[in-house]
């Protein structure tokens, strides 16, 4: 088995007044895209520069390459870094900026002109490499922090929040180019982020992280549908969650059972009869209709807001215990409900997760 | 109205100018042009024999000892004045601002006693001799007051509090990722400080090294006090025809002179140091 481009053991980091992370362990595959998500203070930078060396862990072990990598310093480390603010050096030119590890490595002159140059034309900043970095806009400092760093060829970039500080057009056109440098490199990325859609769409597999801890680790499609705690399901999109307890589990599905009423799901190891649960629904995995329909999960209730937003509509709709259900529709060519109607909400057993309460 | 309004702030500037630095000036030229003779009468036309003297080879003698004293004054407290200021700005944490309050602390007493102090700790049977007999590092009393290494010891501590703060301002204001950068790139700490923390504080360094050149030259209260004769410097010269002599035009001319050399040099290194940084 090869070995992981990075992995934490039970790392865990306390500081004189807080402890930023409780014993997480990661593995971290070569060449893949990985990200870490979560709230701001969840320790998902803590992470960042444990592994760039930045800071040493309080107990715990990690690995680059392999390799335990305590007591390392940042600078004999085959990481770099794309910093939150650039960081690019202000007295120096872009040239010298990306040249800056190269000639610390002690590379030969005509080495670094040929690898700069080439730094360079992968973030098209090629014809201004005499240039000042203060002369750049957001998004082209960002490109030459990732030159800077991708021209050292590490075993692994990090990217702390790479893309906050740019304008939102400028965000997307970033990613799409994220990704494809990753691709074509084949360099082990780690991201860091708070943005979920970022993380969706650029992971391979993420890491989702809350409150010093480890929540989820899995791929993108699986975080959203099959979410592993009711954290993660709320930061990641929008869901309603239905207090149940575990009826019945056979042939793969489950009966459980709400103040609302009976419904099925499809069944997860680590649930058994009698288990107190949460059932989450994805607003858009829903549908209204107006009678009750007794091959899919239904509930009754009646609409108490609708809210517009383009291509879809939002329904609250009030159940009969006075909870609200948020779900979404399509706007096609089709009929609306207005407020006060009466609907059915309906779903897939597919659709729901359900989660430990 | 406008620009009422613009002439009305920029007046106050103005006149201020005029009053205090301008009409001194010429006052000083002026006079500087009318020498007098033993008995004080003033010459009745203007005449450069004042300037003659100013650029005489004794006066230019003590014009390069003044120069050489506050290079060496400024070297000093860069060496000193760096790495105080470096260890404040990085290691001082909540305590910098008291740390920065004990380096501006001698101000708080004259320039004048805080010089006289140093004439007790340097004397035959001051302080520091009779510490280094006691840890017999010397068996004769060493003869530090009165020297060229006296005086320049009163120059740098009277300026080192000057030459401090500006390499503090440039080094608390330096962006620490930007080390953090450099380590990621492969710098160790002594690279990272030689081609990152070190080029930046630059502006710093040279606005310290011109805020204590320029009154080490002209200073004559160190060279007064803890020197002799020998280490006369110009500004004693300026003060002696002031003071002593009532020479005022003689002071005026050799006050011009200083004055022209210092913003002559000033200007080359500014200069110079300005090109390094573009």
């Amino acid at each position: 088995m090869d070995p992981y481009a990075v992995e934490l053991l039970r790392v865990s980091k306390s500081y004189k007044s807080y402890q930023a992370l409780f014993g997480i362990d990661l593995q971290i595959r070569k060449g893949e895209f990985f990200s870490l998500l979560g709230p701001s203070g969840c320790g998902k930078t803590t992470t960042l520069r444990l592994i760039a060396g930045f800071e040493e862990p309080s107990s715990g072990e990690v690995c680059i390459d392999g390799k335990p990598v305590a007591g390392l310093p940042a600078y004999r480390r085959n990481v770099n870094t794309v910093f939150q603010s650039y960081s690019l050096f202000p007295h120096l030119s872009i040239f010298e900026n990306v040249a800056f590890g190269l000639r610390r490595s002690k590379v030969a002159e005509h080495e670094i002109t040929r690898r700069v140059g080439e730094a360079l034309a992968m973030v098209q900043l090629s014809e201004k490499s005499r240039g000042r970095t203060t002369e750049l806009s957001g998004g082209q400092q960002q490109r030459v922090a990732l030159a800077r760093a991708l021209v050292n060829q590490p075993a692994v970039l990090l990217l702390d929040e790479p893309m906050a500080a740019l304008d939102s057009k400028l965000r997307k056109e970033m990613r799409s180019e994220l990704k494809r440098l990753q691709k074509s490199l084949g360099i082990t990325f780690v991201l860091v982020t708070h943005d979920q859609e970022e993380a969706l769409t650029l992971s391979d597999r993420l890491a989702v992280m809350n409150q010093g801890r480890v929540e989820q680790v899995c791929e993108p499609r699986e975080v959203y549908e099959r979410p592993a705690s009711r954290f993660v399901a709320e930061f990641i999109g929008t869901a309603n969650f239905l207090p149940v307890k575990v009826l019945e589990v056979s042939n793969g599905r489950t009966r459980v059972e709400g103040e609302e009423g009976q419904f099925w799901v499809v069944s997860r190891a680590g649930f058994g009869v009698g288990d107190s649960a949460e059932l989450s629904l994805r607003p858009e995995r829903m549908w209204l209709g107006k009678e009750s329909d007794p091959l899919h999960n239904s509930l009754q209730g009646v609409v108490s807001e609708t809210i517009f937003m383009g291509p879809v509509t939002r329904y609250l709709v009030r159940l009969a215990n006075g909870h609200l259900l948020l779900t979404e529709k399509q706007n096609l060519e089709e009929e609306a409900f207005q407020t006060g109607d009466s609907v059915c909400v309906h779903w897939d057993a597919d659709s729901g997760a359900l989660l430990p309460r | 109205m406008r620009r009422f309004l613009v002439w009305g702030l920029v007046l106050p500037f103005v006149l201020y100018n005029l009053t205090f630095v301008i009409f001194p000036l010429f006052t000083v030229l002026y006079q500087s042009l009318f020498p007098i003779d033993a008995e004080y009468n003033v010459s009745s036309s203007a005449t450069l024999a004042n300037f003659k003297v100013a650029f005489s080879a004794a006066t230019m003698e003590v014009m390069w000892r003044s120069a050489r004293y506050a290079l060496t004054t400024t070297a000093a407290c860069m060496l000193l004045g760096y790495p105080l200021a470096y260890y404040i700005a990085v290691y001082g944490g909540r305590l910098r601002n008291q740390l920065l309050i004990l380096v501006v602390l001698p101000f708080w007493t004259s320039y004048l006693i805080r010089t006289f102090a140093w004439t007790t700790l340097l004397q035959k049977e001051g302080v520091v001799n009779h510490l280094l007999l006691s840890l017999h590092l010397i068996r004769q009393p060493l003869q530090m007051l009165n020297t060229e290494f006296s005086v320049i010891l009163g120059l740098t501590y009277g300026f080192l509090p000057f030459a401090t703060l500006p390499i503090y301002v440039s080094l608390e204001n330096q962006d620490r990722s930007l080390v953090e950068a450099a380590h990621d790139l492969g710098a160790t700490p002594f690279q990272a400080f030689w081609k990152v923390v070190f080029p930046l504080s630059l502006p710093g360094v040279i606005s310290a090294s011109l805020i204590t050149f320029v009154p080490a030259m002209g200073d004559f209260v160190s060279a007064e006090i803890l020197g002799s004769p020998e280490t006369t410097m110009i500004g004693n010269l300026i003060q002696q025809q002031f003071l002593a002599l009532f020479n005022w035009p003689m002071g005026s001319a050799l006050s011009l002179v200083l004055m022209l050399l210092m913003v002559t040099s000033m200007a080359l290194y500014v200069a110079f140091a300005g090109d390094r940084d573009a």
